[in-house]
């Protein structure tokens, strides 16, 4: 495909692309390279970075080993990450593409819903969300997804306003098709483009927010998560700063790679950029 | 029974009577066009028989069926009846969907079953419009702006509609093009028993195509006439002044040279009182200012609207 | 020795041997013709023609990914090719200016139409807000808006698109310029005013004396406005005639199908009486031919149309120029030798 083609040649988006197929490979691999819990005790406490061979990264306070934390805390992040954004998309695209295809009452009522949610800080709707339910993935994953379907809500609705005037819909009405057909099959893929690269962004917030969740201790308390990693050591922060430093790090480069990621698509896709 | 008979047609956008009491009737198998400048409403008219703008008063009677009444489940057959051909092929085809799907389509939601029926009728009408073989498998942007148009046709045929509306058809097309598309249309309608309703502003395509030719004016029609009587003799001010503004009508070394037709097309959101051409028309007089002329039949099967226009 | 031209001798404007391309793709292939002073000359074609591409390239205005890649423009005694760029710029809008197709896009939407025009003068000469502002109150009633002194402080939205047009040309002709470029000026106008948009620019070519060059897809408007006349397909030159010649006896078998093709009300042919003819396939043929780019369309190409590409060469008589030796007179040959 053109587009794809397009992207390969892009060094944005091939930076960005490289990074995020690391992070998802260390997520899928985690298991292989440090089967046990990374929870438990592994070596003494506090082993600085490259002291150990066996413990490259480090342990941090409790003799637990820094990289298979890490490891496996690609692997909530990930798995989170891609989960809430997937239960954000979907709800956001129907309600989107309802608001924007059928306009009239419709529209207004989906509308106000979409500000209902927006008028409260996001952090805290999570934090409200997960503190009624148990904490653990299933809950985090649906309360970030219920906080973000309303930024795709609005871009599918502003899409789908403006694709339903163009003539190939209007002769998709006159052939007779179903609403369901015309917003699935006619109008979707058109939109797909925009959806396609916000949802990389959505990736990359609902990445931080489980990482803030975490951090507050709010986390899935089983499992063990980058935004943990870095509660936990906060307290070490002036004699063993390497335990907020690495996680940390982590992070960051999982977000920058999304959002990389993100702009290389957007060139890509994007047909009024194309044509330069 | 006409195919097709319009009463008192009428479709607001917000203020604006776009459409303001047309009627007019296509019997079967015959070619009606709709002439006008860009604003009148003739696209906003084709669009309301086919049922894609809402009407706000008056008939639509498809085979003595009104089908601005109907909805939904009782209006998916009228849908495969009436069809569409529009003015711009790359708006009007989905650029994400290849060809070989554009025309299969209706036929799925239309109930014919089977893939391999489907892909024998997908392929015959292909055939049919001139598309090359193995350009089913194409996205529309690979085609050349003829060949959309020929993609388009094929979409609206597909379902063996007994009208199509063809909108604008040729004029985004080049002038080379243009006569491989008119000649189509024609060779179709004998073929399939069409009747089409065939909306332009060029006069040099509608004295061609057209059995019967209706002129509109800011959402009125004020003339309908029989070709031959039309192009032999215009009676309403405006038509003639269409006619005459048609550039390329002198002869060698003596060129046309003169604007027929002063004047811009007045506010359609505020038309003028009495007769809308009032403002731009030579004839103008009193009475014209104050009293909207009624269409009234001039000469057998020849409607006017003006004060003036006399057999 | 070479021959002589008609109006080869001064002309306004001269274009010899242009080649333009747009990345790999020529969009004009060695086009030569001139403009005399107070002419209307027209280029007719169809899109992708290069119609547009000489237009531009006459003010030094291609877009980015578009070059000059060969030939010469000489306006005056002046190589517009090798003009440094301030002067370029004094130029347009000043003895060159440009009249586009799209007046809904070529007015700058938040200012009132009266800043514009006098912006457009003031770039070019020295003179007082005040008098630019009278100036442009009479250029306005000189293209015939009415009440112009009203109407100068409108912005554009609230004119319809004929009295956009005649704005953009009240600008153009604001400076006196002494050649107009008027590409497909009324192409996105009603029938009514488009014969009053070009009455308009005609009355102006006549005033100022200048070279109209007018661009267009439609053998109805060249009939009735140009003096001379230039066909162009793929970017080559078929045919160069005076209108009256052209329009008596057009030689090229592409001039020819154009105006046999197109319908018109004047032929009185309707379907029921039989087919209109046809010009069949399309432009895109052209992309890697040879010989004459038309053969692949020509119903009277032979072995050597593919073969070698013909060069516009006087036919008949010396200012009718033709570009095929199939369908040329019978002094053709002599006359190129």
């Amino acid at each position: 495909m053109k587009s794809l083609g397009l992207f390969l040649r892009n060094p944005t988006g091939l930076a960005g692309s490289s990074l995020l197929l690391l992070v998802i490979v260390a997520a899928l691999l985690a298991p292989v390279l440090f089967p046990g819990d990374p929870l438990d005790m592994a070596t003494t406490p506090f082993i600085w970075p490259l002291q150990d061979p066996a413990f490259p990264l480090g342990s941090d306070s409790l003799g637990r080993d820094v990289l298979a934390g890490i490891v496996h805390g690609a692997r909530v992040s990930v798995l989170i990450g891609f989960a809430s954004t997937f239960v954000g998309v979907v709800i956001g695209t129907l309600v989107g593409a309802c608001a924007g295809y059928f306009g009239g009452r419709l529209d207004d009522l989906l509308v106000r819903l979409m500000e209902v949610f927006q008028t409260f800080p996001p952090f805290l709707l999570i934090i409200v969300l997960v503190s009624i339910a148990e904490p653990s993935v299933a809950t985090i994953t649906a309360a970030i997804g219920i906080v973000s379907w309303p930024t795709v809500a609005r871009l599918v609705r502003a899409e789908f306003r403006s694709l339903r005037e163009r003539d190939f819909v209007l002769a998709a009405r006159g052939l007779g098709y179903g609403a369901a057909r015309i917003v699935f099959l006619e109008i979707l893929p058109n939109a797909a483009a925009p959806i396609i690269v916000t949802t990389s962004v959505m990736v990359a917030t609902a990445i931080l927010n489980e990482s803030a969740l975490s951090f507050l201790g709010l986390g899935d308390p089983n499992l063990v998560s980058w935004g943990s990693m870095i509660g936990a050591g906060r307290d070490q922060l002036r004699t063993a700063w390497y335990l907020v430093a690495l996680p940390g790090a982590a992070l960051v480069i999982t977000v920058l790679s999304l959002n990389l990621f993100g702009d290389g698509l957007n060139d890509a896709l994007n047909p009024r950029a194309r044509g330069r | 029974m006409p195919l097709l008979a319009v009463e008192s047609l009428e479709t607001r956008y917000g203020p604006l009577r776009a459409v303001d009491g047309v009627s007019l009737r296509i019997e079967a198998g015959e070619t009606l066009a709709l002439v006008g400048e860009s604003g009148c409403g003739k696209s906003t008219l084709g669009k309301t028989i086919l049922r894609l703008v809402p009407h706000s008063g008056g008939t639509v009677r498809f085979g003595g069926v009104d089908v601005a009444r109907l909805r939904g489940r009782t209006l998916k057959p009228f849908r495969r009846r009436m069809q569409m051909v529009f003015q711009d092929p790359s708006a009007s085809l989905n650029p994400r969907q290849t060809v070989g799907t554009i025309l299969s389509a209706p036929l799925r939601v239309h109930g014919v079953h089977g893939r391999i029926e489907r892909r024998r009728q997908v392929e015959a009408m292909a055939d049919r419009v001139g598309l090359p073989v193995g350009g089913l498998v194409r996205y529309p942007h690979e085609f050349s702006g003829g060949q959309r148009q020929r993609i388009g046709i094929a979409r609206a045929l597909i379902l063996r509609p007994e009208l199509v509306v063809c909108d604008e058809p040729v004029s985004a097309l080049d002038v080379s093009i243009q006569a491989q598309i008119l000649n189509l249309l024609v060779d179709l309608k004998s073929d399939y028993n069409l009747s089409y309703l065939f909306i332009s502003h060029d006069l040099g395509v509608v004295r061609y195509i057209a059995d019967r030719i209706a002129v509109m004016y800011l959402g009125r029609i004020v003339e309908n006439a029989p070709h031959h009587s039309l192009w032999s003799r215009p009676l309403h001010p405006y038509t003639q002044g269409l006619i005459r503004a048609v550039p390329g009508q002198g002869s060698p070394g003596r060129p046309n040279r003169v604007a027929p037709i002063a004047g811009d097309m007045p506010n359609p959101l505020d038309p003028p009182d009495g007769c809308r051409f009032h403002p731009r028309c030579a004839l103008a007089a009193d009475i014209c200012r104050v009293n909207d002329p009624p269409l009234r039949a001039v000469l057998p099967g020849h409607d006017v609207a003006c004060h003036f226009a006399s057999a | 020795m070479p021959l002589e031209f008609p109006g080869r001798e001064d002309p306004l404007l001269d274009v010899r041997d242009l080649f333009i391309s747009f990345g790999d793709n020529a969009a004009v292939r060695g086009l030569d013709f001139t403009i005399r002073r107070g002419e209307t000359l027209a280029l007719v074609g169809e899109s992708g023609c290069g119609k547009s591409a000489t237009a531009l390239s006459l003010l030094r205005l291609l877009p980015p990914a578009g070059r000059v890649a060969g030939g010469s423009i000489r306006f005056e005694d002046r190589d517009i090719l090798r003009l440094p760029e301030n002067e370029m710029r004094r130029l347009r809008g000043g003895a060159i200016s440009m009249v586009f197709q799209e007046p809904m896009t070529s007015l700058n939407p938040v200012l009132p139409i009266g800043r514009q025009i006098t912006e457009a003068i003031r770039s070019h000469e020295r003179v007082s807000a005040r008098a630019a502002r009278a100036r442009a109150i009479e250029l306005l009633n000189l293209v015939r808006i009415p009440e112009a002194h009203r109407r100068i402080d409108d912005y554009p939205h609230t004119l319809s698109g004929g009295m956009r047009q005649r704005v953009m040309i009240a600008m153009a002709v604001a400076c006196r310029p002494r050649l107009l470029i008027a590409d497909e000026p009324t192409t996105a106008l009603d029938v009514t005013i488009q014969a009053q948009v070009l009455e308009l620019l005609d009355r102006l070519r006549q005033d100022l004396s200048m070279g109209l060059l007018l661009i267009t897809h439609d053998l109805g408007l060249v009939a009735d406005w140009a003096d001379r006349v230039v066909v162009m397909y793929a970017g080559r030159k078929c045919e160069e005639a005076p209108v009256e010649t052209l329009l008596r006896a057009p030689l090229h078998p592409y001039t020819s199908g154009l105006m046999a093709c197109s319908p018109k009300l004047a032929s009185g042919l309707h379907f029921r009486q039989g087919r209109l003819p046809e010009i069949g396939g399309s432009v895109a043929s052209a992309a890697d031919v040879a010989g004459c780019l038309f053969a692949p369309r020509c119903a009277s190409a032979r072995d050597a149309c593919h073969a070698v590409r013909p060069d516009a060469k006087p036919a008949g008589s010396r200012d009718h120029l033709l570009a095929c030796p199939v369908h040329a007179p019978a002094d053709y040959a002599i006359a190129c030798c």
